[in-house]
């Protein structure tokens, strides 16, 4: 016979592996965080234009939304540098290779900026691939050119817009939270659980949180691992919607007119 | 005279609704009568419910009723067994996982989502990972023009699993969770589980060296014949219970050695818990270039012909 005292120690194990192991994953990704923000970065001015950042896109309509909607798939990541000089702030010259498996990070606006719909012309355009099974195929690409400030990394190589010490000690500062908060949150759940009277009323509330917590806290490791993404292989999607886009026009622009009364 | 009973269309297929009537049977015998609330129920409860995810998945696959009506009900039924909606498994396993590709992107499932040093953690942690993957893919997925439907049928079944084990709860909750929920989950977690012991190691890219197969005889009988994974991927339209013929003419020559198991127990022992690092890739597609060419059906075109099939 399993008596409940068995199963509850059984269900807490449980939990207790699955909390260490989403926070071991997590982790994983700091250290990685940790080692890349304490690579030797050159800062300087690029004297040319010097690398590439594509995503290849699909996109595709949606009908789960009451508007138009057009959701975006990202395909696949393309980094390439395409070698030049960068010169630093003391007037030193430092060579940059021509590489196609190094890294071309951009910042999260020029990313947003390219990828943003034009106009309801082109959102009509797009639509209309959209709405067929295939999709409508779309390259965006984010030029890191001569004059902007950029950012060097040797190993593992990095051409950035972004500067990766700070790109790389905000994640950790984030993930280096979630691993205390989501031990915790899990030693309340167990705590509530583990009250006394065993099996009474607060302890059904601690298994329900518990159980909550075991469903949720799975969902919440993989949602901060994809938002820790390296910006040359961080998801871009997006969605353009119709009307939001028709909203943001000047109305000469959507075919209008406004009238006096 | 079972097959005309349960309105399957192949005879094997009794031995599908034998399963998931076993696995109800155990819940109830668990949920009803203290006697029964013991390891032996719990552990056949826990085995019994991945088995029902699986026959879930052959389902999934190709109708196993000659009722529309009662395959769309069969679904509720799984869903309940596994605590999520089962039609999940037609974008994350039919149109993703069995072209190893979501759209340029890696398959949900892809054992490459988990890199812990020690293996033994791969294994434990993979349902961690790919659970939210797969469910965060089906919604973007339900989201497309034209699957409404889907989405009609996912919610409800969501709605059903969950409501119908919120009132066990409700009516004893210690012993619904204990012995309810525990084997659901056990369920679907180990139905995750497995696609990284079917599929780390392989070669993805490979047309026969993409899979683990796990072939002895007393597994895919119970495993309505799962352990040829090769052949199911590669000829998913199927059905399972021709599977092992297929098995021996088609992927025996064309696949290395090392992916043909006999015991999936052996082989976990040998993988997770007498060896600590992960198992270095091997080029196990090399069997393959040596064999005869067999002209398959380009994945692209498989996928839209499962695509099709889904909406049908």
């Amino acid at each position: 016979m399993l008596t409940r005292e068995m199963m509850g120690v059984f269900c807490l194990g449980v939990l207790w592996a699955t909390a260490l192991l989403v926070a071991a994953a997590a982790v994983q990704d700091l250290r990685d965080l940790v080692r890349l923000a304490r690579r030797r970065v050159v800062v300087g001015v690029a004297e040319g234009d010097l690398g590439e950042w594509t995503v290849e896109q699909t996109a595709r309509a949606l009908d789960a939304a009451a508007d138009e909607v057009i959701a975006f798939h990202d395909r696949r990541w393309k980094s390439e540098i395409f070698g030049g000089v960068v010169r630093d702030a003391s007037g030193h010259a430092h060579d940059v290779a021509a590489s196609t498996v190094g890294h071309v990070w951009v910042t999260d606006e020029a990313r947003s900026d390219a990828t943003a719909c034009a106009d309801v012309a082109a959102f009509d355009e797009v639509y209309a691939q959209a709405r067929k099974a295939k999709g409508f195929r779309r390259e965006v690409k984010v030029r890191i050119v001569k004059g902007q400030r950029v950012f060097l990394v040797e190993e593992p190589r990095i051409l950035s817009t972004v500067d990766p010490r700070v790109f790389c000690q905000r994640k950790a500062l984030l993930v280096g939270v979630f691993i205390p908060v989501e031990l915790a949150v899990c030693a309340l759940c167990s705590w509530l659980a583990l009250r006394l009277p065993h099996f009474g009323p607060t302890s059904i509330v601690g298994a329900l949180c518990c159980f909550a917590f075991f469903l949720g806290v799975t969902p919440l490791g993989v949602a901060l691992r994809e938002h820790i993404r390296r910006p040359h292989e961080a998801y871009v999607r997006g969605q353009w919607s119709r009307a939001a886009h028709v909203r943001t026009q000047p109305l000469s622009a959507q075919g209008l007119t406004q009238r006096k009364t | 005279m079972l097959q005309r009973l349960f309105g399957v269309k192949h005879a094997s297929d009794v031995r599908q609704v034998g399963t998931v009537l076993t696995y109800y049977a155990l819940l109830v015998a668990m949920f009803l009568v203290p006697q029964c609330r013991n390891v032996v129920f719990l552990a056949l409860a826990c085995g019994f419910s991945f088995l029902t995810a699986v026959v879930g998945h052959n389902t999934l696959h190709q109708g196993m009723f000659e009722s529309k009506r009662l395959n769309m009900m069969f679904r509720y039924v799984l869903s309940f067994a596994g605590l999520f909606p089962i039609s999940a498994v037609i974008p994350s396993h039919n149109l993703v996982h069995h072209h190893f590709d979501d759209d340029g992107q890696p398959d949900w499932a892809a054992p490459e989502h988990v890199r812990f040093r020690w293996n033994l953690l791969n294994l434990l942690h993979f349902p961690n990972v790919v659970g939210p993957l797969t469910f965060n893919g089906v919604q973007r997925w339900s989201k497309l023009l034209g699957k409404g439907e889907f989405r009609k049928q996912y919610t409800s079944e969501l709605v059903f699993a969950f409501g119908l084990t919120g009132v066990l709860l409700v009516i004893d909750f210690w012993t619904a969770l204990f012995f309810v929920v525990v084997p659901q989950l056990w369920g679907a977690r180990s139905f995750l589980r497995i696609n990284i012991i079917q599929h780390d190691g392989c070669d993805v890219k490979a047309e026969w060296n993409h899979s683990r197969n796990f072939v002895g005889k007393g597994f895919n009988w119970l495993m309505m014949n799962n352990g040829y994974h090769t052949i199911h991927h590669n000829r998913a339209g199927m059905h399972w219970s021709e599977l092992a013929r297929a098995h021996a003419v088609e992927v025996v020559p064309r696949i290395d050695p090392s992916l043909d198991e006999r015991s999936m127990i052996g082989y976990l022992t040998r993988t997770y818990f007498f060896r600590f690092s992960r198992p270095q890739a091997r080029d196990v597609a090399a069997a393959e270039r040596q064999a005869a060419v067999l002209v398959m059906e380009p994945r692209a075109d498989m996928r839209a012909r499962a695509e099709l099939e889904a909406e049908a």
